[in-house]
């Protein structure tokens, strides 16, 4: 019997739902291997028996809270997808003021009855089983781990950072080219996209298990950024501090 | 041409795993299951006891797994192995008949001949027996070559004992003396409760004649090694075997390097004399 | 054996034969100061000869980033098969430290079972090696591996004016001059080369010690407190070992077809400074810490690997510590380790 999937998404821009419905070349073997039995932009057709759940988005609302609590509920797997529902993304960043600070500035002077709260990945509600990072997603990670589901293997992430991936590629570091990068500390496994085309890595992926986060606090400073754009440099993709919450 | 050194035959199948029929799987406890395998072509491995295979399941991977079993007319041999990854939980879902992957033997094994004469005591801590199972049944096959035999296994819970239907035969055909220990005391076990290093002070040793050989976590061998000392044993005579996690099984990967030796062609199987200035061995 | 010179118009019509029965791959220019890396030649005008080094050595045309080493098909039983690619190449325009590091991989590649990947791809190499130009973090004179005297060709020595002396290595060598009608070298041309040589050795960082003793050096330095001090700011990010010419680990990953009918095992580059490294089946990390893993590379580079095969597997490229961002430098280690141990002996006396 063939796994059933679904995909949800919360607080983000659903382009991580997106980018799997972007694996054309692929999406013929994909389903050959998992049965996706209730996607809201995908499908029509919906079910509450799911053995795998892909849910993107970070999570806002109250009401998201007890929606998400319900997936789990149903699902046997839950896997977070893309760096919204893994780090909360930039969606986090809102957690530096406060709330109501925060209603007033989108809404106005109506906000106060919007439903708000700090921003949160899946695992500050509930258990995940595994964690698919990036903006966006990776498409071949993604593809791999529905591959090693259905395989019984458990999905891996590489524990190195993005260095390694520049150096297999040969690419010239992003710092001799004059930028600044957090290739260092960041996970890799996007194959260093950003700085094999000539941008520099922002960390969406998050952190390797180990990062030396001081060593590369210097390092950013020897290159001349200041400690407000070192801390810039840190929590664009990773502004979610459990001590926010 | 530029490459002067290399005089060596072409190994062109170096990492091309050799098919292998799964002909009986024979669960042991909710963690440990062992599998019998026999080559397609009926070849026989080769092995001695305490080497190790790569064990390749298609689609899955390789990992390095010891041979747990002696050489036999038949040309199997078994493998035990603990469910903790992805590679050893596709050999639980096996249920035989399959084909699976093998590379090797590799690695050095414990050197039987040169134990002939000796007297034995064979130590294992938990998965530790599963190598130490093909120097018993070695012995057992030729048991007029070796002296006493001495066998202490402990493990946790009376549940993770190994290879239940085999240890009287150890202990009748074998004439093996056989000692065993659960770690704490449990409603269904009669027996010697305590760690293994418990079991020594009743051992009556000859330290000239013996060499003990001595397979478990990391965490037991300075125990046991301090023991076998106790007991006068030189280090040359404690012999250890050490885990490390070999991708190519060959010397050329790299991650089974401790200090400078690798256990994949040094190993797995060192004298205490060997490892004990080695600071990453132990 | 006579020493000839090439123009530069003979180097073009060398490239130029080259490339009749080979792929010739030789240092280009990159964006960045300073950024050279080894790629196809296309245009043999966009060949630079004169440059510091290339990022990436050129081991990896015999050992790349990712190759595949068995392919298989799944079924009843399954259908597995090596998998070696190789084909004619030549590095043209290759380090004495390069050529080097190529003769450690080809030692540690053969020893005991032979890597039959490596091997085929080194059989259908050639090298023509060409003199260098050091920078402040190269130390191949130390390591004494400014020269080399087997391992190419052919050996060019840079003369100005886009000439070089040639020097023969191999009869492989020879007929690829055949043809160009080169004039010999005279004496001063070849007292030119050798001054220049010996002056650059001069320039160069140097290392304490004679290198022959270092082994010794790290005897009883596995406590020492050199490894946590250098340790401090490393990132565990492996690009000192993905750069170096002398390192060989991989890690082999497998991969499968979306649809389950075939997979590979291919091997990536791997090395002992990244965190998992030494990580094992039941989870245990032998070389948790950073220091633990900065020391391992060390002692296996100018201890372990030096005492088995006679020789430092460290060529004094420099790459390391050149593109390491936080600059953690092996010269700087030895010297301390030779401070430290000389110390103790006073010390100790």
């Amino acid at each position: 019997m063939k796994p059933r999937v679904a995909v949800f998404s919360f607080t983000s821009c659903e382009g991580c739902s997106l980018a799997i419905l972007e694996c054309e070349n692929e999406l013929l073997d994909v389903i050959n291997l998992v049965d996706f039995v209730r996607w809201r932009e995908a499908m029509t057709e919906t079910s509450d028996e799911i053995d795998i759940a892909f849910v993107d988005g970070s999570i806002s609302t109250h009401e998201d809270v007890r929606k998400l609590q319900e997936i789990r509920e149903m699902s046997k797997m839950l896997i977070a997808l893309g760096a919204c529902a893994h780090t909360t993304c930039i969606t986090g960043l809102k957690n530096r003021f406060g709330m109501s600070q925060v209603k007033e500035i989108v809404y106005g002077p109506d906000g106060a009855q919007f439903d708000t709260i700090p921003a949160r990945p899946l695992r500050a509600v509930v258990p995940v089983d595994f964690e698919l990072p990036g903006c966006p997603i990776d498409r071949g990670e993604f593809l791999r781990c529905v591959r090693d589901l259905a395989l019984g293997k458990k999905p891996k992430l590489p524990n190195y950072p993005v260095c390694v991936e520049c150096k297999r590629k040969g690419n010239v570091c992003v710092f001799f080219k004059g930028m600044k990068c957090m290739g260092p500390v960041a996970r890799a496994g996007c194959g260093a996209l950003c700085p094999s085309f000539g941008d520099y890595c922002e960390a969406c992926r998050g952190f390797v298990d180990n990062p030396n986060e001081e060593s590369h606090k210097e390092t950013l400073t020897e290159h001349g950024l200041t400690v407000q754009e070192v801390m810039n440099y840190f929590t664009l993709f990773n502004a979610y501090d459990e001590s926010q919450i | 041409m530029a490459l002067e050194l290399c005089q060596c035959e072409r190994e062109s199948d170096l990492y091309v795993p050799r098919p292998t029929r799964v002909t009986r799987v024979k669960p042991q406890t909710t963690l440990e299951t062992m599998i019998t395998l026999q080559f397609l072509d009926g070849a026989d491995l080769g092995h001695r006891p305490g080497q190790f295979v790569q064990v390749f399941i298609p689609a899955i991977g390789e990992a390095p797994i010891s041979i747990c079993s002696a050489p036999n007319p038949e040309n199997t041999f078994d493998l035990c192995v603990r469910k903790l990854g992805d590679v050893t939980s596709a050999i639980h879902r096996l249920q035989g008949g399959e084909v699976i992957g093998i590379r090797g033997p590799f690695g050095n094994g414990f050197d039987m001949e040169a134990l002939q004469g000796h007297d034995l005591l064979i130590v294992g801590g938990g998965i530790g027996l599963v190598p130490l199972r093909g120097v018993i049944q070695y012995v057992a096959q030729h048991r007029e070559d070796y002296g006493e035999v001495t066998i202490l296994y402990g493990f946790k819970t009376p549940a993770e004992q190994l290879f239940r239907d085999e240890l009287d035969s150890w202990v009748t055909e074998g004439q093996m003396d056989l000692r065993l220990t659960v770690d704490r005391p449990h409603p269904d076990w009669s027996g010697h409760v305590g760690v293994i290093t418990t079991l020594f002070p009743d051992l009556k040793l000859n330290p000239q004649r013996t060499k003990a050989l001595v397979v478990g976590p990391p965490i037991m061998y300075q125990f046991v090694i301090t023991e076998c000392r106790l007991k006068g044993l030189a280090d040359d005579n404690i012999i250890l075997s050490l885990e490390r996690r070999m991708r190519c099984g060959v010397g050329k990967c790299g991650h089974c390097q401790i200090n400078n030796k690798y256990v994949c062609m040094d190993g797995p199987v060192f004298t205490f004399s060997e490892v004990k200035h080695m600071w990453e061995a132990i | 054996m006579t020493v000839r010179v090439i123009d530069k118009q003979g180097v073009r019509r060398l490239v130029e034969n080259l490339q009749q029965e080979a792929k010739v791959v030789a240092p280009h220019r990159r964006e960045g100061e300073n950024q050279w890396a080894f790629q196809e030649v296309t245009d043999p005008d966009q060949i630079c000869l004169e440059y510091v080094t290339t990022c990436l050595p050129p081991k990896e045309f015999a050992f790349p980033t990712r190759e595949t080493l068995v392919r298989y098909r799944l079924g009843d039983p399954f259908a597995a098969e090596a998998v070696i690619q190789a084909e004619p190449i030549v590095l043209f325009g290759v380090h004495p430290c390069d050529i080097y590091g190529l003769q450690c991989l080809d030692i540690a590649y053969c020893d005991e079972h032979c890597d039959p990947n490596w091997v085929a791809r080194r059989a259908q190499m050639r090298i023509v090696g060409v003199d260098c130009i050091p920078d402040e973090w190269c130390f191949c004179a130390a390591m004494g591996t400014a020269t080399v005297d087997s391992g190419f060709d052919l050996f060019l020595n840079a003369l100005g004016d886009g000439a070089y002396l040639v020097e023969v290595g191999t009869e492989a060598g020879e007929k690829m001059l055949a043809g160009l009608e080169l004039r010999e070298a005279t004496a001063a041309e070849i007292a030119a080369v050798k001054k220049r040589l010996t002056q650059r050795i001069k320039r160069e960082r140097q290392i304490e010690e004679d290198t022959r003793n270092l082994p010794l050096r790290f005897t009883g330095k596995a406590q020492s407190p050199v490894w946590e001090k250098h340790a401090e700011r490393c990132y565990s990010c492996g690009t000192c070992v993905l750069v170096c010419p002398t390192c060989i680990c991989f890690d082999v990953v497998d991969e499968v077809s979306l649809d389950l009918q075939e997979g590979t095992r291919d091997r990536v580059w791997d090395g002992c400074m990244l965190e998992d490294f030494a990580v094992v089946a039941s989870g245990e990390n032998f070389r948790e810490e950073r220091f633990q893993r900065l020391r391992h590379r060390h002692f296996r580079k100018y201890a372990y690997l030096f005492t088995k095969y006679g020789r430092p597997y460290c060529c004094g490229c420099g790459r390391c510590v050149r593109q390491c961002l936080v600059h953690i430098d092996p010269v700087a280690i030895l010297n301390d380790l030779i401070a430290e141990s000389k110390g103790g002996a006073t010390r100790g006396a």
